[in-house]
């Protein structure tokens, strides 16, 4: 048997009220998985201390916010590192809610795909190339940042990788699909932004209500459908049903 | 009852305590960006003091109330004038319906609050009416609209209202205390120094979103992995140009965060006008 953990993370203090744990810096679903994992294990043992605290994450890092300054954050500094030497996260640990598959019609067409023909030629491929090769991976919601709502894939192609505008937008659409570098996503509101957009999805991605529930999480597996543009307007008007599973 | 903008300000909003802990949604912080005097205010017209006011960024708007109300103006310095007559701040007043109040310039700081006896009933978001442009309808209070305004309160007879001296030497001090940032023992030991040890000077570009500072520390530090930021995260982008995340910063970022302000010290920084100095202090753990 090895005992020796997979993962060796340090935590550290950012303020009077916020703890970190880092990893090494790198994009793997392995790890995003353990970080999941060890997320939703703290969320349960802050809720049993009757402590109100915010477990978030990105790719290796979760930071731990408490809503009201603990008498000592070096001593939760300190519980925190013994919570990590003593924790084993088995198998039988779940992530979370149950992870959702969720498939996003996207319309690939023009006036949507503003930035096709750039992707096409940065990586001379055809603009349909492009577009078969965004639709065809499932992709791995890593987390939900940037803007309310907007997800970190992982699982892009690199074959259309491609980089930012040289000169960023001041005004994305929401439900643009965009890339950047080697990352893909869509944007639940309008917002400006640097990204190479190759098509829009009718989808909301984000209900603003009392309590805002992205349509996304971390975890959720997500792939894209190709929509013609009046499909994309009937989604719109509603006047067509959709299902997203 | 209700309230309307007659003149716009240069960015008036309307913030609460803002939305603390929904970072997992990518929901921004917001919320008012002094809570010292945003909360004197309040309790000036006898509310809670985290309910939701209008927040004034520099040049104030010019507003109309359709029924009587109490009023409190808190700002470290500001020229408010009620009809063509200059009301005091820190210092409940009465409006009467249909006077127009008139907030102009603010002298000393960058943020002033108003609030009344009544409460704001914009449309609530995870618990919060705090404008911000990725997620209410208004990104800053739009002219002519009016706003209704529940009230709950009876004017008493009294002429004596409430008022408070707000202490402005502490504004004054340069000092803001830092955390260390996730990536600042990446920089050389001279340009750590560098950091802490001289004053900088806050650049032009100063909004809700984030503080520019006048700088160019000549670092090899590279990107990032995309991480968490808070209000208070002092980023060191390609330039060397400090940046300081704000209460309606996103909620992750990619540049190499040097340093954390104390949320405690974020007020001092937001009354910062451009061309102040600011030190960095870093805070003593025991």
């Amino acid at each position: 048997m090895n005992n020796k953990p997979a993962y060796q993370p340090s935590v550290s203090i950012i303020d009077y009220k916020r703890l970190s744990i880092r990893y090494e810096s790198v994009i793997d679903e392995q790890l995003g998985q353990h970080i999941r994992k060890l997320s939703h294990y703290l969320i349960d043992y802050y809720e049993k201390q009757d402590q109100e605290v915010e477990v978030f994450h990105t790719y290796a890092e979760i930071a731990v916010q408490f809503l009201d300054h603990p008498p000592s954050i070096r001593e939760e500094a300190d519980q925190l590192e013994e919570i990590l030497a003593s924790v084993h996260l088995s198998d039988n640990v779940s992530a979370g809610k149950e992870n959702a598959k969720v498939k996003i019609p996207v319309c690939y067409e023009q006036p949507f795909a503003k930035d096709v023909a750039e992707v096409a030629q940065i990586n001379q491929l055809s603009e349909k190339e492009v577009i078969d090769r965004h639709h065809a991976p499932v992709y791995q919601v890593y987390f939900i940042g940037f803007l309310p709502g907007f997800p970190y894939l992982g699982g892009l192609d690199e074959r259309i990788c491609a980089p930012r505008k040289e000169k960023a937008r001041s005004r994305i659409q929401k439900g643009d699909v965009g890339i950047a570098g080697c990352q893909t996503g869509i944007y639940p509101v309008e917002s400006p932004g640097g990204w190479q957009i190759i098509g829009n999805s009718p989808i909301d991605l984000l209900q603003l209500s009392d309590e805002v529930e992205p349509l996304l999480k971390s975890g959720d597996r997500l792939s894209f459908y190709p929509i013609s543009k009046e499909e994309h307007q009937a989604i719109k008007n509603q006047d067509k049903e959709i299902d997203l599973t | 009852m209700s309230f309307r903008v007659i003149r716009q300000g240069l960015y008036d909003t309307i913030q609460d305590a803002g939305r603390p802990l929904c970072a997992r949604k990518g929901i921004p912080v917001s919320g008012v960006m002094d809570e010292y005097l945003s909360g004197m205010a309040n309790l000036l017209v006898g509310k809670a003091q985290n309910a939701a006011l209008v927040e004034i960024f520099k040049l104030g708007p010019k507003l109309k109330f359709d029924q009587d109300l109490l009023v409190a103006i808190t700002a470290l310095d500001a020229d408010v004038y009620l009809d063509s007559t200059a009301v005091s701040l820190n210092e409940a007043f009465e409006v009467k319906a249909g006077q127009e109040l008139d907030i102009q310039k603010i002298n000393k700081g960058n943020f002033a609050y108003l609030t009344f006896s009544g409460d704001i009933q914009t449309t609530s978001i995870e618990g919060s009416r705090s404008f911000h442009p990725s997620l209410t309808q208004n990104s800053r209070l739009p002219k002519n609209v009016t706003f209704p305004v529940k009230s709950g309160f009876h004017l008493s007879d009294s002429e004596n209202f409430a008022q408070v001296k707000v202490n402005t030497e502490y504004y004054d001090d340069e000092t803001i205390h830092v955390f260390t940032g996730a990536e600042l023992d990446q920089l050389t030991q001279k340009h750590q120094q560098e950091l802490l040890n001289r004053s900088w000077k806050l650049a032009d570009n100063l909004t809700r979103m984030a503080f520019q500072v006048e700088s160019s520390i000549d670092h090899q530090i590279s990107d990032i992995l995309t991480a968490p930021v808070f209000p208070g995260t002092v980023q060191l982008n390609h330039a060397g140009e400090l940046t300081i995340l704000m209460k309606d910063a996103q909620t992750t970022g990619g540049y190499p965060r040097a340093l954390q302000v104390v949320e405690e010290d974020l007020k001092k920084l937001a009354q910062k006008q451009s061309g102040a100095y600011i030190r960095f202090q870093p805070v003593r753990m025991y």
